[in-house]
């Protein structure tokens, strides 16, 4: 790891400090600059139509540096140029961006939104770059922007990944408020996707952001999946540094983070439990979404309560334009999104939603075999006050089914039950905003309210017995944040939080006599979050970045406050302009845990706030990257990270302790630290005939319980040294497209019994069987290896219909989740390690109103 | 949908250790057996104790057991197959009781110390018979400032040491020992344990006793009792490690004094 830092630090090419000889005869300035770029890479900028740029000269020189070469081709004109960051920019004296002239010269500002020019819909992220000094800004996540320049001609790029980047000359005389309108790209292999990518991948250089992942939409949507049905959790478990549970499960462990340490944000309210089918798909309808970006390491200061990452999903804010509408039918479920203009221009509405059918196919051959259902639905209204006011208000419901009714054999465990068993647990989120860009200022404030409800129920009828298990938590909260762009160098975001939490951990309820001796019900805890959050964003010389930031988080509980300060700190050094390296430092604090058994999977969750017997979790990482881009067109972005974490006052259950009826939670649970330390390569091409990446993690993640395995360290339950994921799509014609994942990962720890003895009951009547274990997480699974392919074949005017034909583990190989004894062939008791899942086909069809 | 063949893999297999086990059994007073741990693979979920071949590979036959306290030193003798007692041994209060255990067939050695708690605690108790299953209730004040107590019944006609071996399931519904602990003096000192059924044959005996433990030992017995409960085994954390007070082994080595109650149904 060391020695490949070494040597990416010391690759980027610099011209400054060469000496170059060159004979320029009768050519214009235009050419000699244009020279100069192709032959020494010398990254000039220039206005090609500047009056002077077809001045011829007539020069001879020897070693002389680019510098001095520059001066001698713009002697005697009204050019000059000046050094920004690792480019050079000629410009017009007149309208110069020079310290000096620009202190004289009068700045205006210049705001507005980057839209989808076809539906309306807002870019978030978009990135705006001015040509005349290679600065460059975002968009905010409501696609607003502001810019400061002076009086004067620029020109200016905006592009946004997906879509053809546009080049605009803004003549600027007053503050303005401009709306620039993207074009979707289509066509993926156009030249103007080259050009877009380009000043994207310049962005993956330059944003002083690391440790984030980001996968464009529409190639989230070719991912091959399980049984066909596209999920952006399972995308980002095929990226460094976010490791999958069990089998097709949608946990996720981030940086040798345990499941319950990523925020997912869905329009900025939690989603406490984002899977469904017992983790097999998440809760997101990907057509429904507009973006959903990733942070494993540092994330905004105004992102918290969780240690290791955040998920923050934005929905689609509804075509403002025209009505359009598209769906999918797959193995398992089938999905319609609908979205149009309510008012042209001012208000939308999308509506979407999804069912899985799997139950009802099933039933076609023994009802009730399978009673099992789920479905999600997502609605968002946008509407326009005004060109400074926007308000949006969206929610989210989703639900799982699992009914047996009648299906479930009598006398099956205590002899009464005459089966009438099931359980359902969902999730509701409502997010109401309202935007204010106020005018002709650089100021932007956003206004949230939102609700986060889950909840899960588990119950059962007997002939003699009734029990009823509740547990849910209920979010209501408020946000206010600003933005504010001091100038195109430093930028100023700041925001308070109030969140009021209600969590019922369990709720017991017995109906008839046998269980009488339950607890009716537990208490109900509230609290009450506060959280208060900035940063400063500030571009140096010499490509030199910073973001300093905090957030100061504060909870209440039965009168008990805990406060912590978290600091989050990035630097970004630009080497050249295609090579910057990037640090940062964190600390994450965490008010609820969510207490699982190390294992048994149960298909509930049990969420669990910090009380004065249970700290809140906090941990502390650090991060160190190099990022570059490489390729014929520099497209392929390369990422290297290190990171080293470590982690306070994190949960497990003492050994022993049942999981349900428990009047006292607290009385069951351990306190302990962890450490993780690991290295990510990504290498990312997100453009062009054959997009996709190749992630590698090299990670060690690390326990210690003063009352579990000795109180020696042990191996965390997803530690995996090596994680290798590989994905492809690949466009064979314009109607076909191939889609490939290939993943490979150590195995995972687990702790085995290894021999057994004999132990007589205390009353003498019997004698049990009792297993040794050996030492906690101490052996390993074999290595999982899968390939998963899917196969696309677009249909129709403008491609409007896709089938698709699919497969989960081609191979048939075992992914090893457990380890069991039993009978080989030879009648021999053997150990065998079983996965959950084998090879699977798939089909589906996706198409478009 | 196409499952894979499982993977065939082998796990290395921990050392044999000795295991101690100590228990009071009328009229031998306190016994131990001795065996030795064994490898997961040699049973799935339930012996057969017919099978001599495996008992020979499990207890530990003409074993070197010896107890010393008080300067003396008692060698205990086989009396069943790895099972070990001595009547020379006396039950004193408040001293150590030293245990050396020698497998002379491995040559495992183990060790443990205990002291012995005397049952101050006498019961009451009160039958009930129907057509086939008789109920037994125990009764108890506890005025002897005995913390920790066993209350167990066990139906001697069935006594075979090694018959209804399962490590699960019927626990749960047969359980026939109960741990109480009267530390926190909640009840006034009045304990019930509560009915146990038994179907019955003309002729059987049951025993009931009541014993006092000391808390290391109801620790153990806890933990052990949880290990096999249905409902742990299920929707609990499990048991890893059982503890254990034997000293390159494991088990527990206990000393407790037993009050019984024999009767022979009718």
């Amino acid at each position: 790891m060391r020695i490949i830092l070494f040597i990416f630090l010391f690759t980027g090419v610099n011209i400054f400090g060469q000496d170059i000889s060159i004979e320029f005869k009768n050519m214009s300035i235009k050419s000699c600059l244009e020279t100069l770029n192709e032959k020494y890479k010398a990254n000039i900028s220039f206005d090609q139509s500047m009056p002077e740029m077809s001045k011829t000269v007539n020069l001879n020189i020897k070693k002389s540096s680019i510098m001095q070469v520059l001066k001698s081709i713009l002697k005697g004109t009204t050019l000059d140029f000046k050094q920004v960051g690792v480019n050079i920019v000629v410009f017009q004296k007149t309208t110069s961006m020079s310290d000096s002239d620009t202190k004289d010269l009068k700045m205006y500002t210049i705001s507005g939104r980057v839209l989808d020019k076809s539906s309306g819909e807002a870019l978030p992220g978009a990135y705006i770059q001015i040509i005349d000094n290679l600065q460059g800004i975002i968009a905010n996540d409501y696609g607003f922007y502001t810019l400061r320049l002076s009086a004067g001609s620029h020109k200016v790029s905006i592009s946004y990944l997906g879509y053809i980047s546009q080049t605009e000359i803004l003549n600027i005389g007053s503050n303005k408020e401009i709306t620039f309108e993207l074009e979707e790209d289509g066509i993926v292999m156009n030249e103007v996707v080259i050009t877009e990518q380009k000043i994207k991948s310049e962005e993956h250089i330059s944003n002083l952001q690391m440790s984030k992942l980001s996968v464009p939409m529409g190639l989230m949507s070719k991912v091959p999946t399980f049984l066909g049905e596209s999920d952006i959790i399972k995308v980002f478990q095929l990226m460094p540094g976010v490791k999958r549970g069990g089998e097709g499960g949608t946990s996720m462990y981030v940086r040798g983070g345990a499941s319950d340490e990523n925020l997912v944000l869905l329009d900025e309210a939690p989603v406490y439990n984002a899977g469904h089918l017992l983790g097999f798909l998440s809760v997101f309808n990907t057509p429904a979404l507009k973006k959903a970006e990733f942070y494993k390491g540092n994330a905004d200061a105004s992102f918290g309560g969780r240690l290791s990452s955040v998920l923050d999903v934005t929905m689609k804010d509804g075509n403002n334009k025209k009505f359009s509408g598209y769906g999918s039918i797959s193995n398992i479920a089938a999905n319609i999104t609908l979205e149009g203009p309510i008012i042209d221009n001012k208000t939308s509405v999308i509506i979407s939603g999804r069912r899985f059918y799997l139950d009802k196919i099933v039933d076609i051959f023994i009802k009730g075999l399978f009673p099992y259902n789920f479905y999600d639905f997502n609605i968002k209204l946008n509407h326009e006050l005004n060109k400074n006011d926007r308000i949006y208000l969206s929610s989210y419901l989703g639900k799982d089914i699992l009914d047996f009714g009648d299906a479930l054999p009598a006398d099956s465990i205590s002899g009464n039950l005459n089966g009438n068993l099931g359980t359902d647990q969902g999730n509701k989120t409502r997010t109401f905003r309202w935007n204010h860009q106020y005018p002709n200022q650089r100021t932007f404030h956003n206004i949230t309210l939102y609700t986060s409800d889950f909840n899960y129920n588990i119950k059962a009828d007997a002939i003699n017995n009734s029990f009823f298990i509740n547990s849910s938590i209920k979010d209501i909260g408020a946000k206010f944040d600003v933005d504010y762009q001091a100038n195109n160098a430093r930028k100023i975001d700041y925001g308070i939080q109030y969140v009021f939490h209600r969590f019922n951990p369990s709720i017991y309820n017995s109906l008839k006599d046998k269980l009488e001796e339950l607890p009716i019900e537990q208490k109900k805890i509230p609290n009450h979050e506060y959280n208060t959050y900035g940063s400063i964003n500030q571009e140096f010389k010499k490509g030199l970045a910073s973001t300093l930031g905090a957030r100061i988080s504060a909870i209440n509980i039965y009168g008990k406050t805990f406060m912590q300060v978290e600091p989050r700190i990035s630097l970004r050094k630009l080497l050249s302009k295609n090579h910057s390296i990037k640090a940062s430092f964190a600390k994450n604090t965490q008010y609820v845990h969510l207490i699982q058994s190390s294992s048994v999977a149960l298909p509930t969750d049990l969420w669990y706030p910090t009380t004065k017997n249970l700290p809140p979790a906090k941990s502390a990482q650090y991060s160190l990257g190099y990022f570059t881009n490489i390729g014929k067109t520099k497209d392929i972005q390369v990422s290297v990270e290190g990171y080293y974490k470590h982690m306070n006052n994190l949960v497990e259950y003492k050994e022993g302790a049942v999981l349900f009826f428990n009047k006292n939670i607290e009385d069951k649970l351990l306190l302990g630290k962890g450490k993780a330390y690991g290295a990510e390569i990504l290498i990312q091409k997100n453009t062009g005939k054959l997009t996709g990446w190749i992630g590698y993690t090299w990670s060690k993640a690390l326990r210690q319980f003063d009352k579990i395995n000795n109180g020696k360290e042990f191996y965390a339950k997803y530690d995996r040294r090596h994680d290798l994921s590989v994905v492809s799509s690949y466009a064979l014609t314009e109607k076909f497209d191939l889609n490939l994942v290939y993943v490979y990962s150590t195995g995972n720890p687990f702790t085995p019994i290894t021999a057994k003895y004999l132990m007589p009951s205390p009353s003498l009547n019997g004698i049990d069987i009792m297993p040794i274990h050996a030492a906690r997480n101490s052996y390993r699974l074999n290595y999982s290896s899968r390939l998963d392919f899917d196969l696309a074949f677009k249909k129709g005017k403008n491609n409007n219909l896709e089938f698709h034909m699919g497969a989960y583990n081609l191979l048939n190989r075992v992914q090893p989740s457990r380890v069991d004894v039993g009978l080989n062939k030879d009648g021999k008791l053997v150990y065998r390690e079983k996965g959950i899942l084998g090879f699977i086909l798939s089909f589906g069809i996706k198409f478009k109103i | 949908v196409i499952s894979p063949e499982p993977l065939e893999v082998e796990l290395p297999n921990s050392e044999p250790q000795l295991v101690i086990s100590a228990t009071t059994i009328q009229p031998f007073g306190s016994v131990i057996l001795v065996s030795r741990s064994f490898d997961a693979l040699t049973v799935k979920d339930t012996i057969d104790f017919n099978s001599s071949t495996l008992l020979d590979k499990i207890l530990v036959s003409n074993a070197i057991v010896e107890i010393t306290y008080n300067s003396k030193k008692i060698v205990l003798k086989e009396i069943f197959r790895g099972i070990y007692g001595s009547v020379e041994l006396e039950y004193l209060e408040n001293i150590n009781y030293d245990l050396y255990v020698k497998d002379p067939s491995t040559g495992l050695e183990a060790t443990a110390s205990t002291q012995y708690v005397d049952n101050l605690v006498d019961f009451e108790l009160v039958q009930k018979n129907y057509d086939t299953i008789y109920s037994f209730t125990s009764t108890w004040s506890d005025e002897s400032n005995r913390n920790y107590l066993i209350a167990s019944n066990k139906l001697t006609s069935n006594l075979n040491l090694f018959k209804n071996v399962d490590h699960s399931f019927l626990k749960l519904f047969s359980s026939n020992y109960a741990l109480y602990d009267a530390s926190n003096k909640n009840n006034n000192g009045k304990y019930e344990h509560k009915p146990f059924y038994t179907p019955y044959v003309k002729g059987d005996t049951i025993i009931v006793s009541l014993s006092a433990i000391n808390l290391d030992y109801y620790s153990y017995l806890t933990a052990y009792k949880k290990s096999g409960s249905i409902l742990n085994q299920i929707l609990a954390e499990p048991i890893r490690t059982l503890p254990t007070n034997v000293n390159n082994g494991l088990g527990y080595f206990a000393l407790y004094g037993t009050k019984s109650k024999i009767l022979i149904l009718e």
